[in-house]
């Protein structure tokens, strides 16, 4: 470590000149927009000067560029803001050290009347000033009296609140300064939500204007937002110490004119330790790292997500090397924040954590020996290869599918539940493609006796239920906040939501049939419109006779469906890497970016390019260096926690430990038919529930949501562990499996059955002391396997 | 740069002071407290609490906050926190936060009211400030207006010649027959919510006040526009009003949540409870004054001994389960019968619920039963009065109930044949108002977009329209 530093130092001292010129030195610059074009006499235009240097680095340079305008009575610039003054043309000459560039700008309508919008300004500006928001004012109660839709998806009744309500209360036209709805915010009268406004911002002049113009509501023939253009784009990398980024917003309207709104439009991070932004759009990266910032200009939202590099001292990339395209894309984000990943695995780490990875079970101790005996290179690939074929696995995967599906005896009764739940494990014995598998479930109908997928509409009721059921597991999209109103962290509207209904409002299920009914459609309540199911042509409406979950299912199965290969990987990804590289894994929105794109949409289309086999998925990750990587963290991967730079040591799940302890007890072996199968948790799909398995996070399958499955460590757990019954009764039998062998053997034994490794010279005196100074030797076995399934390493998987 | 401009101030200040000395002392309660409640209360007032500091009480003003710091010294501006933080130039330490300064008067009156002693010259100083301080002057009204304003409030002259209007900061006396501004009674609370003349038509009964800020409910010279009386100041605005059947009380019921009964000649409060659990929105005596009713958004209606202010009972017609007209409604104005027991509500909902107190008494039992036996007793009766929008107000005289709404519709019940009189249709805006002079057969409304419509309630006809701005 002491010569590596040195070796920097030398770098440093002899190099030093060529650091300062690696810096880079300024190639051009570009000016976003390229044009402007200032329609009234309120229009801005937001520039925003890009650099690109000659070592690849882009840089925003709006704050240093030397803006300068031709005509200053047509048009100035102060802050890299373009205002109008007389009509006619001038031109930007923006300028930044060498290099240099040019904007047109023309002004027009500068005498005209341009009133306030309401929904375009006033309704966002409540929206920026946070007052329209969840614990606000947009509360379905409201607060104080007060109420307004969230996020302004209801103009009609915010208008009505603004105005008139309340005896008009909160708006003066003769006199705005005295409307309560500029005292309030300002607190010239006492205001519980707090200052929310200054005298002299933009906000409170839009807020006055619109007042001082009479209060108006926007006219049924109304312009309408279209779509919002966001500068710099999807993706933006910066380097520290440059990493601030301007942004520009520039929304389009249905008469095909535009306007910028970075002023008004609402900004959000998703991580602020990374990015944080400011009111006018101005995003400051703070350290390294990636972050989504979401700009909301109302139903409109749009992401961008930001990559903060960092130089950390005395980071050099090591050229680690790659198995496959998983680790050269894990690589290339991690080179990229300068990680460095950990080592490899031990063989014995690496045995159990695949086992209890794809099986669900701990491996036999014969099994490692063997393992262990096996001077083969390609041992693991071989050990991957031999459990994606065993029952074990698919009886495993299934448990797993079963939950989301809500396979449960409670709700699925008369044998319905196990039906279904030995319908999905025969589909993950045969591999059959989890797109067949998808539209088989959801294109399922018949007497739910008899077709077991038909189930899924026995166990999800409503139309409804179904479309929220069906987006989460299938989507990965979180769609229950469009019931009521457009959402508000994604573009899913009410309309969406309404139109995934109405795909399954002709199912129906009468007497434990399902069936489909010829009528029927989805209004959406809000509107009073009917709804066309999604996924369908427009000509198909009319069609009585035709399966609205065929077009449904069509559209989710297809290839360039942006959720469900997507999903599906990362599900898969998240089983076995215990994190998922987009997190929580059921809820894809543009706000909540994957910490690794270009792995995610690989996996994805080499998904979709395999025939959407899952095995060939789990065994692609499984080969990956990425998988086999250490729990040990070295000083370059210490702090991270999403780039997969190491393994992550997580609790077993609550199926997993019940047979483990079963298993390291004696109280199970090793299961060599069928019927042994059943007997561990972990290769039934329908397990039972009880409390030993509901302590460690069993789920009630009563909902689509993988977060119904626990893994937060619980008291109840060391409770169950150290006490319970049913841990007390597997370890007192473990006399009949262990008590009868030697002490070397015994301690042997032991340890690979809990540890899949051999005893360290420490533990096995240790363990022999303990033995041997025993006086009943039968109680000495009992306390050493009770200690080892009480120690951290057993319940984790690592 | 900052050190000399300081000093200039200064100079100017102590200058300022200076000529003052001579003119009437500073007061605390007239001159201090309303610029301490205006500026500061937001932050340090009865809600919020910022630097463990809050002034709505005088006791609560002279204790130091959480940096111990002393507020006032007796004598010694400098030396007061409350001074030092209004007089500062550094902008992050200035007082109010993230706001305009104090202007350089302002200022100069807080520092002469603790050089000359920082006397305080109310009544209680443990009472809150809002409550002591004087009522506020009321600016002029604009002389034109650049937009009519909502018309909430309007009432017809005794002998109907006239219709009071209410403006900005003012009354507006039309002529009903020719529809001229007759006259401007000015200077009055900044939206006028409520009028009604004395029996002699000498005088106006107003109620209003600023939303959220300030209510006021004042006896007002027809004629000359005199102030002849402020019974009362509210926290909030004062949203109805009433006169009872001898003009010798009048109640009033604000957004404060406050009913009072004030004694017309002398003034004085003769009670006040606020039992309801949000805004009062409507009251009246009844038609013989032995009760007081008010009603509020909380769903409820209550009536009171108009002696005593005791709770006499609460009618809950307006949140019930059971029954044809099901909901929960708030209420938005109440009126008694001026010849019988009944009382009028109605706001959201579909009807006008017409019904009395003794036996609405009877109806109420313990939280358990209510519903069964609202539903048993039920004696309610209903006028279904079909708007589109929400009622907001009503008026009863003579057998027959006029009431509007946020359709712009205004409608006339005849209560004893229960049925449908007549509509009358015109407004464009919400209507906010209504007047009836039976012996004219004169009606008025008056609606958001500021306009007023005289009726005549024999044809329907629509005799005047106009925008009651002074041009």
């Amino acid at each position: 470590m002491n010569k590596f530093t040195f070796t920097t130092l030398i770098f440093v001292l002899l190099f030093g000149e060529q650091c300062v010129a690696a810096d880079g030195s300024l190639q051009r610059i570009e000016v976003y927009p390229t044009e402007v074009n200032l329609l009234s006499n309120r229009s801005r235009a937001q520039l925003v000067v890009t650099g690109q240097f000659n070592n690849d680095e882009v840089r925003d340079l709006t704050r240093e560029a030397k803006i300068l305008s031709t005509d200053n009575e047509i048009a100035s610039v102060t802050n890299g803001i373009v205002s109008p003054h007389l009509d006619g043309s001038a031109t930007l000459q923006v300028v930044v050290g060498t290099q240099s560039a040019v904007v047109p700008v023309t002004v027009s309508n500068q005498a005209a009347p341009d009133p306030i919008r309401f929904k375009h300004e006033t309704l966002a500006i409540l929206t920026k000033q946070g007052c329209n928001s969840g614990s606000c004012h947009g509360s379905p109660q409201g607060k104080g009296g007060f109420s307004l839709s969230l996020f302004a998806y209801a103009p009609h009744l915010d208008e009505e609140a603004l105005v008139r309500d309340g005896f008009n209360r909160r708006t003066s036209v003769i006199d705005p300064p005295a409307s309560l709805l500029l005292k309030k915010p300002t607190l010239r009268v006492t205001h519980v939500g707090g200052k929310r406004l200054r005298r002299g911002e933009l906000a409170y002049q839009i807020l006055h204007d619109w007042i001082y113009e009479g209060a108006n509501g926007d006219s049924v023939d109304a312009l309408t937002c279209t779509k919002i253009e966001v500068h710099p784009g999807q993706q933006r990398l910066l380097h520290k110490p440059h990493a601030d980024q301007q942004l520009s917003v520039i929304a389009h309207f249905s008469d095909g004119s535009t306007r910028d709104v970075t002023s008004i439009a609402t900004y959000d991070t998703s991580r602020d330790e990374v990015v944080q932004v400011e009111p006018n759009g101005l995003v400051r990266g703070h350290q390294r790292g990636q972050a989504a910032i979401t700009v909301r200009y109302l139903e409109h939202l749009q992401s961008v997500y930001f990559t903060i590099v960092e130089d950390v001292e005395g980071f050099v990339w090591m050229d680690p090397a790659e198995n496959n395209y998983v680790d050269q894309h894990v690589h290339a984000k991690l080179r990229q924040l300068q990680y460095l990943p950990s080592g490899l695995c031990s063989d014995a780490a690496f045995l159990r954590r695949v086992h209890l990875d794809l099986t669900g079970l701990l491996p036999a101790v014969e099994r490692a020996k063997t393992f262990f005996a096996d001077g083969s290179q390609q041992k693991r690939a071989a050990l991957i290869d031999e459990l994606l074929v065993c029952d074990e696995h698919a009886r495993f995967w299934s448990l797993k599918t079963a939950d989301l599906m809500r396979v449960n005896a409670q709700k699925l009764k008369d044998g319905r539940a196990e039906l279904f739940a030995n319908w999905i494990y025969e589909a993950c014995r045969d591999n059959v493609p989890v797109d067949e598998f998808a539209r088989n479930v959801l294109l399922a109908s018949g007497n739910t006796l008899e077709h077991p997928a038909a189930n899924y509409f026995q166990a999800v009721g409503l139309p409804e239920d179904l479309a929220e059921t069906t987006s989460q597991i299938f989507m990965g999209s979180r769609i229950g906040c469009a019931k009521c109103h457009n959402h508000p962290f994604e573009n899913w509207t009410q309309n969406d939501y309404y139109r995934i209904s109405a795909v399954f409002r002709r199912v129906e299920n009468k007497d434990n049939i399902v069936t489909l009914t010829a009528m029927g459609e989805m209004t959406n309540p809000s509107t009073g419109k009917v709804m066309l199911p999604w996924g369908a042509p427009a000509d198909q409406v009319a069609d009585e006779t035709t399966d609205r979950r065929i077009a449904f299912a069509d559209w989710l199965t297809d290839a360039d469906n942006p959720f469900f290969a997507r999903v599906e990987v990362n599900r898969i990804w998240s089983h076995l890497l215990g994190r998922g590289i987009v997190e929580p894994i059921d809820d894809f929105r543009s706000s909540n970016p994957p910490s690794n794109v270009e792995l995610l949409d690989t996996l994805a289309a080499d998904f979709v390019a395999s025939g959407y086999d899952r095995r060939h998925i789990i065994r692609t990750i499984c080969d990956s260096r990425t998988y086999q990587r250490s729990v040990e963290t070295n000083a370059f991967n210490e702090t991270d926690e999403q780039l997969f730079s190491r393994a992550r040591a997580r609790l077993l799940t609550a199926e997993q430990i019940q047979d483990a302890v079963a298993l390291v007890s004696g109280a199970l072996s090793h299961p060599t038919t069928d019927d042994d199968r059943m007997k561990f948790a972990t290769q039934r799909p329908l397990p039972e529930q009880t409390e030993f398995l509901k302590a460690f996070g069993q789920p009630k399958r009563e909902t689509p949501c993988a977060c119904e499955r626990a893994s937060e460590p619980t008291l109840d757990q060391a409770i169950q562990l150290l006490n319970g019954q049913q841990v007390f009764a597997q370890v007192n039998g473990s006399v009949s499996r262990f008590g009868k062998l030697d002490d070397e053997t015994l301690i042997n034994a032991l340890y690979l059955a809990a540890f899949s490794r051999t005893p360290t010279d420490f533990e096995a005196s240790f363990a022999q002391r303990h033995l041997t100074t025993s006086d009943n030797r039968d109680d000495a076995v009992r306390d050493l396997v009770w200690a080892l399934v009480n120690t951290q390493e057993f319940m984790f998987q690592h | 740069m900052v050190r000399f401009i300081s000093h200039s101030i200064m100079f100017v200040l102590t200058a300022l002071a200076a000529c003052q000395l001579d003119a009437d002392e500073v007061s605390f309660i007239r001159d201090v407290a309303p610029i301490l409640l205006g500026r500061c209360a937001g932050c340090h007032g009865e809600k919020k609490t910022e630097g463990g500091y809050r002034l709505n009480t005088f006791d609560n003003l002279v204790r130091p906050g959480d940096s111990g710091e002393q507020s006032v010294v007796v004598g010694k501006p400098g030396d007061s926190e409350l001074f030092r933080r209004v007089f500062e130039s550094d902008e992050e330490l200035r007082m109010p936060q993230q706001d305009d300064p104090l202007s350089e008067k302002e200022i100069a009156t807080i520092r002469e009211w603790i050089e000359a002693g920082a006397k305080f010259d109310g009544s209680d100083r443990e009472a809150s400030l809002k409550a002591i301080l004087p009522p506020r002057e009321h600016p002029e009204p604009p002389e034109t207006y650049r937009v009519a304003v909502p018309v909430a409030a309007l009432a017809f002259s005794p002998d109907g010649t006239e219709l009071a209007v209410g403006g900005h900061h003012e009354i507006m006396i039309w002529n009903s027959d020719t529809s001229q501004l007759v006259r401007r009674l000015k200077r009055l609370p900044q939206q006028i919510q409520k009028l009604e003349y004395s029996q002699d038509g000498s005088t106006l009964l107003v109620a209003g006040g600023s939303p959220g800020d300030y209510g006021e409910l004042c006896l007002v010279d027809a004629s000359s526009g005199r102030v002849v009386r402020v019974f009362g100041t509210f926290g909030d605005i004062v949203l109805d009003t009433a006169f009872n059947h001898d003009d010798s009380r009048v109640v009033a019921g604000s957004a404060d949540r406050s009913v009072r009964v004030y004694e017309t000649a002398a003034g004085r409060l003769a009670w006040q409870v606020s039992l309801h659990a949000d805004w009062i929105t409507g009251v009246d005596f009844s038609h013989d004054s032995r009760f007081v009713v008010s009603s509020s958004k909380d769903l409820t209606a209550k009536v009171y001994e108009a002696d005593s202010g005791t709770l006499f009972t609460t009618y809950n017609g307006h949140q019930k389960q059971y029954g044809k007209y099901t909901g929960r409604y708030q209420i938005y104005d109440v009126v008694c019968s001026d010849e019988g027991p009944q009382v009028f509500t109605a706001g959201q909902g579909k009807t006008i619920n017409i019904w009395e107190p003794e036996k609405a008494r009877g109806e109420n039992g313990t939280a358990g039963d209510m519903e069964q036996r609202f539903a048993k007793e039920g004696h309610t009766k209903y006028f279904e009065h079909g708007y589109q929008r929400k009622l907001l107000v009503l008026s009863v005289s003579n057998g027959m109930v006029f009431s509007a709404s946020g359709d712009g519709v205004v409608k006339q019940h005849d209560v004893e044949a229960a049925k449908l009189v007549r509509e009358y249709k015109g407004h464009a805006d919400w209507v906010f108002a209504i007047g009836y002079h039976p012996a004219r057969k004169l009606a008025a409304s008056g609606s958001f977009d500021g306009e007023v419509r005289i009726w005549s309630t024999e044809s329907g006809e629509c005799l005047h329209a106009f925008k009651a701005m002074p041009k």
